[in-house]
């Protein structure tokens, strides 16, 4: 809890650096004039930003008439809400949302505990070599994934994975950005803490399941969505080591299906306004911490 | 020892657990995998079985359909069917023989007096009834056999001929050396079997795994257990037998442990007992030792404390020794089971061609002996001799039939026999029976006289029914000679190198029929077994060989592990050394132990998902690769070579650093968005949300979305530019603007997460450098040439890296977009080796181009951290 409460903290105070001081907030219009083109600017980037969803959510309430017309509509002229019932019967699209949920939770679950285990290693036990281990794990960073791609199928296709959930979960288990991440966390506690946990005769994994743990919720959330977010708009590696229907992640489902439902281009938008609503609604809410994901990605480095 | 991080228990305690928990893990795992592995060898063990006894099964039926055509030539309506058969020899060899008149009445039944319904029922036995010709079919029913049928044509009375040859567990069971079951099923019910009690309690086969290996008509590994201690562990379907509306399968039974590994039961539970037993008391002698030192401590003197350290260790090395034993006797025993599989496979292999080829041998001799060919080949009235030949020879299925009428030859064949065959057939004599090697080809022939101007041959080519047993598997056929080579199946290099290793042909001609391993050639060809053939002693010989690569890598895998159960075990070793040799320092050792552990994991998966797959891809670039063929030959550079020359792959590089363009374009006008912004705004909360969804959205989303837009005739982007007067385009089938249009949604997608970086990164910059660059009176453009340029330099730098190496790797947007196309124009890297990989499965192609694009991708890395590296350290 007062991790989450630091992380508030830190938040209220942000925003407090941004909203005017009493002082300017005295009525001097012309400064606000001058203001007015950079609004627009935000505004019309915002528009560019958000058109082609507003797009996509529009196409997805027209029927498939609607949408063949020059000139094409903007609004719907006659908004088809069936079209969201018609995408769960006509494609097997809960079967890949689950797909899709099991995938993502797994490889965050999975991704939890090996992360917070390694971060913490590296922050808070001394222990020879630890730097030589660090920097090892700093190089796979720079190992991208497209080079894994055939060799790890290889080995997912020995060990007869293909086209179950081990082949989508296990590999994607381990992320050094989230490991480098903990640690920087890790090593902002103060050593006190330890210290004290000690002397009351706590072992090491009580004070790391007790006591860090609890204080580094606020990056292990960031880890947590980053894995998320990251996972569930995987595309290359499940369209990969899925063969049947059943198997498919709900990305890689809409990519295949929208080659067959080529023309049903509402159905296909119907999908994807489905597919990217559960990923924008989790960053309305956690934007917070999304916002010191890329903080500290932009300035750590 | 109160300071002990692990309390509940003590140090020694601790330790004791530690070992003897990694060695439980390891050995389990060596269990499980060893297991598995088996059951991969199995596997290719059974497919090699399988599909040889498929060809042996295909050539037993058509011999018995030859049979059965030329029995029905014979056949009169007075004609004793009895003495005809024991004629033919094969009285011995039929449980069934049944003449069926065209009015329905059965004659002449030796063994069996009943014709089964079952069989009359058949559609082909009607549609033979009135084809007339010959033909096999496996028939259910009340038992298992190989039937053929024979219909006799109108002007020999009628009816049809019904020869029953057995097929039965032991019949089977002598081609393969493990016992062979022959399954018939209807769709999900068993029909028939070799095995009878096994139509009371059928084997456990899923019908979706019996409709799989039926269509696929490839051999299948299963593990089924059958009654007693048997399972059916191979499953290779036989062809043909859809229109009967039923599949027949031959299924391979080994004894049910045996089906489960190798290595026996028994074995595994007596070396892990023992391991951790052996484990077990070394660390509680190590223990006691420790407690006894650690109680003198105080008085001991260096030296007696290094020997006393040096003991302990000894101790450890001590019993782990036993440990290491266990993991070389299992690697012992892998090599072992290999050389058993191939000679084993080499005797199948051997036996089914022995059987084929003195099966014919001995066709060909009955066909030279019992003048069947005079009587067919008499003329019918308007029937010209070409005509009566050709249908002679579809009668009786040789591959040809040559007559030869005072010099004049009439020759009906599949192919057409060259001169050099047809001198080699004048020179065979009359009644007489000879494998013919002449010229290239090779064949199986006799000679009839009929009478005094008229002789007729008939006979195989080798190529022909050699072919079967070298189609679709790994085994090639040589036909020697007199030293040399006749006919072959290998290719041109493998036959060069065949040439040159004399001794190989010499063992073949002098030991026949004698399994024997050599290795010929660049891809490692194991000779296996060499076969007599045709004609005695004197006569040609087959040298079937095989492709070593599918043992080889099965092996290879295998040996991998034993080798990992040892590297284990050394860990462990040099784990207790430390733990021993720092245990007077106990919070050193306490937090490497914990530091360790607590890495344990993550090391273990980058190992596994990060090391191990890029060294393996170096290997997989190293070798023709496909998932399908078991064959993975060492190709050395040869991917390499091709690659370089393939212009495709180019094309595909070229695409990805133009595709780098969009980056600083999007850079630029993200970072110029972000310098307007970073103001004190009001509601940038809310538009910084905004910003970032396109971030957070996914790529297929967004393609497909993009794809809408991009859309020709109905597009939002045409219909805007045609306010314009412009257009309409087709942004994605267009060769010059398919990948521009990619380009342009890159750009949008990473321009709010860009910007947002760009303004964190504006915003860490103090206010103090702007009012200092103010008293020096900098303004616009020098305040951020001098000061916010170089102060984002990190930033920058950051955005660059990240970009760059995530367009190298697109693929969603193409994937999505173009596939690649219009032309190759948006094919990029990542695609290349998709469509190489999962769509050409060329998998060691693929490697190659991954390695190329991952020496590309690196320099860069490294060409930006030193470039930039050193600005960056500067302006910190």
């Amino acid at each position: 809890m007062s991790g989450n409460r630091a992380m508030l903290d830190v938040a209220q105070q942000s925003a407090a650096a941004e909203t005017p001081v009493a002082g300017e907030r005295r009525a001097d219009w012309l400064r606000v004039l001058a203001k007015i083109p950079v609004y627009a600017l935000m505004v019309l980037l915002a528009i560019t930003t958000l058109f082609p969803f507003y797009y996509m959510l529009s196409t997805s309430l027209m029927s498939v008439n609607d949408v063949y017309t020059y000139p094409p509509h903007l609004i719907p002229p006659d908004p088809l809400w069936e079209n969201y019932v018609r995408i769960w019967t006509t494609l097997p699209f809960a079967r890949f949302m689950l797909n899709s949920l099991i995938h993502s939770f797994g490889v965050m679950l999975g991704r939890l505990v090996i992360v917070t285990m390694a971060g913490y290693a590296f922050a808070r036990i001394l222990f020879p070599g630890r730097n030589i281990v660090f920097l090892g794990f700093l190089a796979f960073m720079m190992i991208p994934d497209a080079v894994m791609l055939v060799a790890s199928f290889v080995i997912v296709n020995s060990l007869g994975w293909v086209d179950t959930y081990l082949a989508l979960i296990i590999p994607g288990l381990t992320y050094v950005w989230g490991i480098f991440l903990m640690r920087q966390y890790f090593m902002t506690l103060p050593i006190s803490l330890e210290d004290a946990a000690r002397i009351d005769g706590a072992n090491e994994l009580t004070i790391f399941g007790r006591i860090f743990i609890p204080l580094a919720k606020p990056a292990i959330l960031v880890v947590l969505l980053f894995s998320f977010t990251q996972t569930w708009k995987a595309f290359l590696w499940p369209l990969i080591v899925t063969r049947s229907l059943p198997m498919r992640t709900v990305e890689v489902g809409i990519a295949l299906l929208s080659d067959e439902y080529f023309t049903d281009f509402p159905l296909q938008m119907t999908a994807s306004v489905l597919v990217s609503l559960p990923l924008i609604l989790l960053f309305f809410f956690t934007q917070n911490y999304f916002m010191e994901g890329i903080n500290l990605a932009g300035t750590n480095k | 020892m109160k300071n002990s991080i692990f309390s509940p228990l003590s140090r020694w305690g601790w330790l004791l657990l530690l070992v003897v928990a990694a060695t439980a893990v390891a050995l389990g795992i060596v269990v499980q995998t060893s297991r598995q592995q088996t059951l991969t060898i199995a596997e290719e063990q059974a497919q090699i079985d399988a599909s040889l006894m498929r060809r042996w099964f295909d050539q037993e039926r058509q011999l018995r359909t030859v049979q059965a055509a030329q029995l029905a030539a014979q056949l009169t309506p007075d004609a004793d069917l009895a003495s005809l058969l024991a004629a033919a020899g094969l009285d011995e060899q039929l449980s069934y023989a049944a003449w069926l008149d065209s009015d329905g009445s059965t004659r002449a039944a030796p063994q069996t007096e009943v014709v089964p319904e079952d069989v009359t029922a058949l559609p082909i036995f009607r549609a033979i009834s009135s084809l007339g010709a010959a033909t096999e079919f496996f028939g259910g029913g009340s038992g298992v056999a190989l039937l053929s049928m024979a219909a006799i044509d109108e002007s020999r009375g009628g009816g049809v001929l019904i020869l029953q040859f057995p097929l039965d567990e032991a019949r089977l069971a002598a081609v393969a050396e493990r016992p062979v079951l022959f399954l018939a099923y209807d769709t999900q019910q068993p029909l028939s079997s070799s095995s009878p009690e096994l139509l009371t309690t059928p084997p456990q086969l899923e019908p979706v795994l019996l409709r799989e290996v039926a269509t696929s008509q490839q051999a299948r590994s299963v593990i089924a257990p059958l009654g007693g201690s048997r399972a059916i562990v191979g499953l290779a379907a036989l062809p043909d037998f859809a229109n009967l509306g039923f599949s027949g399968y031959l299924a391979l039974v080994e004894p049910a442990p045996a089906a489960m590994g190798l290595i026996p039961q028994w074995l595994y539970g007596t070396l892990i007992a023992a391991s951790l037993l052996i484990l077990l008391v070394g660390c509680l002698l190590v223990q006691r030792q420790l407690r006894g030192y650690l109680d003198d401590y105080p008085a001991l003197s260096v030296a007696e404390r290094r020997g006393n350290k040096l003991r302990m260790g000894g101790i450890f090395v001590l019993f782990l020794v036993p440990a290491l034993c266990a993991g070389g006797y299992m690697l012992w025993r892998t090599g072992d089971a290999t050389l058993h599989l191939n000679t084993r496979t080499a005797r199948i292999a051997n036996h089914a061609v022995t059987d084929v080829t003195e099966r014919l041998g001995a066709q060909v001799a009955q066909f030279v002996e019992n003048g069947s060919a005079a009587r067919a080949l008499q003329a019918a009235e308007g029937e010209s001799l070409q005509e009566r030949v050709s249908a002679y020879q579809q009668e009786i299925r040789f591959d040809f039939v040559v007559v030869a009428q005072d010099g004049e030859v009439v020759s009906s064949a599949i192919t057409e026999l060259s001169a050099d065959e047809l001198d080699a057939l004048r020179a065979l004599g009359a009644g007489g029976a000879d494998p013919l090697v002449p010229g290239g080809g090779a064949l199986l022939a006799a000679k009839q006289r009929i009478d005094e101007q008229t002789t007729v041959s008939a006979g195989y080519f080798l190529s022909g029914w050699l072919t079967p047993f070298t189609d679709g598997t790994s085994t090639e056929a040589t036909l020697l000679h007199g030293g040399s080579i006749d006919f072959t199946t290998l290719n041109s290099v493998q036959r060069a190198a065949l040439s040159e290793r004399d001794q190989i042909m010499e063992r073949a001609e002098e030991r026949p029929g004698e399994p024997f391993r050599n290795t010929i050639g660049w891809n490692e060809n194991t000779m296996i077994a060499s076969a007599p053939a045709l004609g005695g002693e004197d006569g040609p010989r087959i040298l079937l060989s095989q492709e070593n690569t599918a043992y080889a890598n099965a092996t290879t895998t295998y040996h991998a592990e034993g080798v990992a159960i040892l590297v284990l075990l050394i860990v462990i070793a040099i784990v207790s050394l430390i733990v021993v040799f720092t245990q007077d320092q106990p919070l050193k050792l306490n937090r490497i132990v914990v530091g360790y552990l607590f890495l344990l994991p993550a090391i273990v998966w980058l190992i596994w998902w990060k090391l191990g797959p890029a060294l393996f891809t170096i290997y997989l670039s190293l070798h023709k690769w496909s998932v399908l063929d078991p064959t993975r030959p060492f190709v050395g550079l040869h991917n390499y070579r091709l690659l370089f020359a393939d212009e495709r792959f180019w094309n595909a590089m070229i695409n990805t650093v133009i595709y780098l363009i969009q980056i600083p374009i999007g850079m630029a006008i993200s970072l110029a968005l972000a310098l307007v912004l970073n103001q004190k705004l009001r509601g940038i909360r809310i538009l910084r949300t905004i910003y970032y969804i396109p971030a957070v959205t996914s790529l297929v989303v967004v393609a497909l979305m993009w794809r809408w837009i991009y859309n020709k005739d109905f597009g939002i982007l045409n219909y805007l530019l045609s306010f314009l007067n412009l257009g309409p385009y087709g942004w994605l089938q267009s060769v010059q603007l398919a990948m521009p249009s990619i380009m342009i949604m890159a750009i949008w997608l990473g321009l709010g997460a860009r910007m947002l970086l760009f303004l964190a990164g504006l915003q860490s910059i103090s206010d103090e450098y702007y009012d200092a660059a103010s008293v020096d009176g900098a303004t616009g453009w020098s305040r951020f040439r001098f000061i916010t340029f170089p102060l984002l330099m990190p930033t920058t730098f950051f955005v660059l890296i990240t970009s760059v190496i995530g367009s190298f790797q697109v693929f969603t947007p193409v994937y999505v977009l173009t596939g690649g196309g219009p032309a190759g124009s948006t094919d990029v890297a990542v695609h290349r080796i998709y469509f190489e990989a999962w769509q050409n499965l060329r998998f060691g192609y693929a490697s190659a181009e991954t390695v190329v694009l991952f020496v590309c991708l690196f320099a860069l890395t490294i060409l930006q951290f030193r470039y930039f590296g050193e600005r960056v350290d500067y302006v910190r």
